[in-house]
């Protein structure tokens, strides 16, 4: 019971939302600090009764053997907490533009969150793939109604594309479920199912499974839907969409992937994370030598999130524990960078970096804060990415020296590509198109002193978000080594 | 008139809760026929509402009535047939008042075109099925179905080869009637030409009755297929998947678009009947529905798009030209295409699970990736809505209309949530 108003609150607001017209924005906001406030309330009941899963189950289909079941550990909590800090700013950060018909807008977004906090809880392979679809409808609209040029195209692939991933997953769902004795889609059912298989019929279902997750993060070779899509994507769609969307994928890993086929992953897994690495060195490169500054976040996400997983899937407790770390923090630094891009294109109407220069000069609080962000995404001590990272880089070490070193590599080449960008649009000479600059207005500055905030305060002391995650890590991977 | 008609298969519906069994000697209302007919009954009272005011513009009111009424009580005939022959009865009652619906504008060559192709091939189709049904008779010696299915085991092995090409047989005559590949050449033509109205009734209620019987013809031969005839069907099911879908990737034209989108649902279909046979009425009763109502949602915009030729560029800035028709399309298009969590894709999943458990895992992938390349043409449609209009025909629905768009909105949704069967 404690688990449906993670889902009914943003339902319910997408709802009033819609109806709420001129107040849409007010609504939406309300109604995700709502969520946040409810979130904080679980974490504090997950605390004092010494952290023990929550758990939520009706019967839905039984003709299919589904249920409708959530459940909520640190893990899911982690999670679920993302999106409830990354929701209001998104919501904030969109409302001193002009967007047609925002309270449309708005109600999708929410509904996003709604499906989105379900795939975080979903304790049953037919609900998390329902709510892994549902979270694509939405944010296919926002693209398709609010997107820039070209959007038709670049939507439907990207549509077509992460559809046919998870397809793909469905089927190894499918395929799962015949093997359980009682014909069920429970978690616990289908982790027994496919533990119990051969490892030939394992490493095909990690296959699947992880086609899904690599397509919708993405990851080399599956990439090419990205850069576009979040081009083209309306400001809070992109955030929407590297902020939690591509988590449901890295969190799918750890709660979908590695308990379901342990011993694939370990005979396999190596390919992935070998993928997952090349992605790293790959986005990395394509990121210096990009003059846009939004495709320049959107390769950056690449190499970040190929870090993620590389490091989720070398299967140890620094590896897991600093992915889930480090899906937080890019959560909320996606969210600065994407936002610095917003009120930098909407100043100057362009995010080509050559034609920028010296916006540091006219306002140097913008100047200052974007600093902060590009620090905390390289990864420097004391900023929260720093504690994300060390720890991934740690646990892929532990996995496989050469591959560690070179994802390694990822953070000399950040300093690269984020410093280049920096120093392209902060610094130099006032630039013709960056003349008749305004500085930024409160309600900006308000928004990214929180992302600041929010890296600096992390970084510094990082140790009770750590403590969330760590007992379900550790049961995680007790249940593997059984 | 409209009204009266509604009323008449309102009635009919209502009863089949509560009737008993009636059985005649050559057709039965038991567990099998009566969630059938419910589906057919819902399909036919929507399909009466939606498509009323067809009646009322035609000279010729009653005939048309009529005609679809009779058509209908072949459908009827079909779902709840225990004997070949009351079969091929009812084939042929349902078909040929939709030979002569189809051609209802006289005035119109592409009309005309349509029921004389459907006129002749349906007739060759129905030539194969008697032959079949003679020669199923020919080694069983009897057409009811039940003494059919006790007698298979014993039969001589010519008997036996003899009941095979039978069976195949009737089943090519049935992959006419439903438009499976390669038997599916005359649909498109067929389903552009007529009237929609009709192309609603044939790709609804006539696919229905037809599949129902199909999934009974199976089911008396369950266990009695051998493995080629088998691999022949899942053939079938794979060319009606692929063909539809790829072809449909191209085309222009929504009703033809329609025409292979109802194709490659026959596909879906017949692959969910055949992988699962034995209690597989569910999945049928379930997918018609589903597929039923989300077709009649689509036609009946097309209809009141009132382009005989429905470019697809005709639902351009539909969204904000006419908001209830375009999000009722959209929702019936997200739920053909399958997309989770809508109807659609549980109804496919089904399928999909069904040809799972029977080992066909190809099939599975092969229906991924129909259902992907449906997701495309599809969202064709979707996107021209998005766009920005030029010119507004601005044409509003009739209060009914609305209403009928609601309610098969919310029936789709209902089906959704609450997936009964």
């Amino acid at each position: 019971m404690l688990l449906l108003p993670l889902l009914l609150i943003p339902l319910l607001t997408a709802i009033f939302t819609y109806f709420s017209g001129k107040n849409a924005k007010y609504v939406s906001l309300f109604g995700s600090l709502l969520n946040a406030v409810y979130v904080l309330f679980l974490l504090y009941t997950y605390n004092t009764t010494g952290q023990e899963t929550i758990r939520f189950s009706v019967p839905w289909i039984p003709q299919l053997g589904t249920s409708f079941s959530l459940m909520l550990d640190g893990i899911s909590l982690m999670l679920t907490i993302l999106s409830a800090i990354v929701m209001p700013m998104v919501l904030y950060a969109s409302f001193n533009r002009d967007y047609p018909d925002r309270h449309v807008l708005y109600a999708l977004m929410m509904l996003m969150d709604a499906a989105m906090a379900g795939s975080f809880i979903a304790a049953d392979g037919f609900l998390f793939y329902v709510f892994w679809e549902i979270a694509l409808i939405p944010i296919y609209f926002i693209c398709l109604k609010w997107g820039g040029e070209g959007r038709q195209r670049i939507t439907l692939k990207f549509f077509l594309y992460t559809m046919l991933g998870s397809l793909f997953m469905l089927f190894a769902f499918i395929y799962l479920y015949q093997h359980t004795p009682e014909k069920t889609f429970a978690l616990q059912a289908l982790y027994e199912a496919g533990r119990s298989l051969s490892i030939a019929e394992q490493g095909l279902v990690f296959a699947g499974i992880f086609l899904a997750f690599a397509i919708k993060m993405p990851i080399f070779p599956f990439h090419t839907w990205q850069p576009e899509t979040y081009y083209i994507a309306p400001t809070p769609g992109a955030m929407l969409l590297s902020g939690i969307m591509l988590k449901m994928a890295t969190y799918g890993i750890i709660r979908w992937l590695i308990p379901v086929v342990p011993q694939g992953v370990a005979e396999y897994g190596i390919w992935a994370v070998g993928l997952a690495v090349v992605s790293i060195l790959y986005a990395s490169f394509i990121s210096i030598v990009q003059r846009d500054y939004k495709r320049l976040i959107a390769f950056a996400s690449i190499a970040h999130v190929g870090l993620i997983a590389a490091g989720l899937l070398s299967v140890n407790v620094q590896g897991i524990q600093g992915g889930l770390v480090e899906m937080l923090s890019h959560g909320v630094n996606t969210v600065g960078l994407f936002f610095v891009y917003d009120i930098i294109v909407t100043r100057t109407g362009t995010s080509d970096m050559d034609k920028l220069g010296g916006i540091r000069a006219i306002d140097p609080r913008l100047g200052f804060m974007f600093l902060v962000i590009v620090l905390s995404v390289v990864a420097l001590p004391f900023t929260n990415g720093f504690v994300g990272e060390f720890l991934l880089i740690i646990g892929l070490f532990q996995y496989n020296q050469v591959l560690g070193a070179l994802a390694g590599l990822s953070i000399i080449l950040g300093v690269i590509y984020m410093f280049r960008s920096f120093q392209k649009m902060m610094l130099g000479e006032v630039k013709d198109e960056a003349i008749n600059y305004k500085k930024q207005t409160r309600q900006e500055t308000l928004l990214l002193l929180i992302v600041c905030v929010f890296i600096v305060g992390f970084g510094v002391y990082p140790k009770p978000i750590l403590a969330i995650s760590e007992k379900s890590v550790l049961e995680l991977l007790q249940g593997i080594a059984q | 008139m409209a009204i009266l008609a509604l009323l008449a298969v309102l009635g009919l519906s209502f009863s089949n809760f509560g009737n008993a069994e009636l059985v005649f000697n050559m057709a039965s209302l038991d567990g099998f026929s009566r969630p059938f007919l419910m589906v057919l009954c819902t399909l036919g009272i929507l399909w009466f509402w939606g498509f009323r005011r067809f009646f009322e513009e035609e000279k010729t009111t009653t005939d048309y009535f009529a005609l679809t009424l009779f058509s209908f009580a072949g459908a009827v005939c079909m779902v709840s047939y225990t004997n070949l022959a009351m079969l091929f009865l009812g084939v042929e009652i349902l078909s040929i008042p939709v030979y002569v619906l189809a051609g209802s504008r006289k005035s119109d060559v592409r009309g005309n075109e349509a029921a004389f192709k459907y006129f002749l091939l349906g007739a060759f189709s129905s030539g194969f099925l008697l032959f079949g049904i003679a020669l199923i008779y020919g080694a069983v010696g009897t057409f009811d179905l039940g003494e059919i299915t006790a007698k298979l085991a014993s039969l001589t092995p010519d008997n036996q080869s003899l009941v095979q090409i039978g069976f195949v047989l009737t089943v090519a005559a049935f992959a006419f009637k439903v438009a499976a590949a390669p038997f599916h050449f005359w649909a498109p033509d067929v389903y552009e030409g007529s009237p929609t109205p009709i192309t609603a009734y044939m790709v609804t209620v006539v696919k229905v009755a037809a599949f129902a019987a199909l999934l009974k013809f199976f089911q008396a031969f369950e266990g009695a297929i051998p493995q080629t005839v088998a691999w022949a069907v899942y053939a079938l099911c794979f060319l009606t998947l692929m063909v539809a879908n790829l072809v449909a990737a191209s085309q222009k034209n929504v009703k033809r678009l329609m025409a292979y989108s109802s194709i490659s649902h026959t596909g879906f279909m017949l692959t969910g009947i055949f992988s699962q046979q034995v209690g597989a009425e569910n999945l049928l009763v379930y997918y018609s529905l589903v597929y039923g109502i989300a077709s009649l949602i689509a036609f009946r915009v097309l209809w009141f798009l009132r382009n005989e030729v429905a470019d697809i560029q005709d639902f351009k800035g539909m969204l904000h030209t006419n908001q209830l028709a375009a999000v009722a399309v959209i929702l019936a298009m997200l739920s053909m295409a399958g997309i989770p969590p809508l109807a659609g894709f549980i109804a496919k999943y089904r399928v999909l699970a069904a040809a799972s458990a029977a080992g066909q895992g190809w099939l599975v992938v092969v229906g991924i990736l129909a259902s992907l390349l449906a997701i495309y043409y599809y969202f064709k449609i979707i996107i021209v809505m998005f766009e920005p209009w030029e010119t507004a025909p601005n044409r509003e629905l009739k209060l009914a209309d609305k209403v009928f768009l609601y309610v098969c909105c919310a029936l789709l949704l209902g089906l959704t949530v609450w997936p009964v069967v």
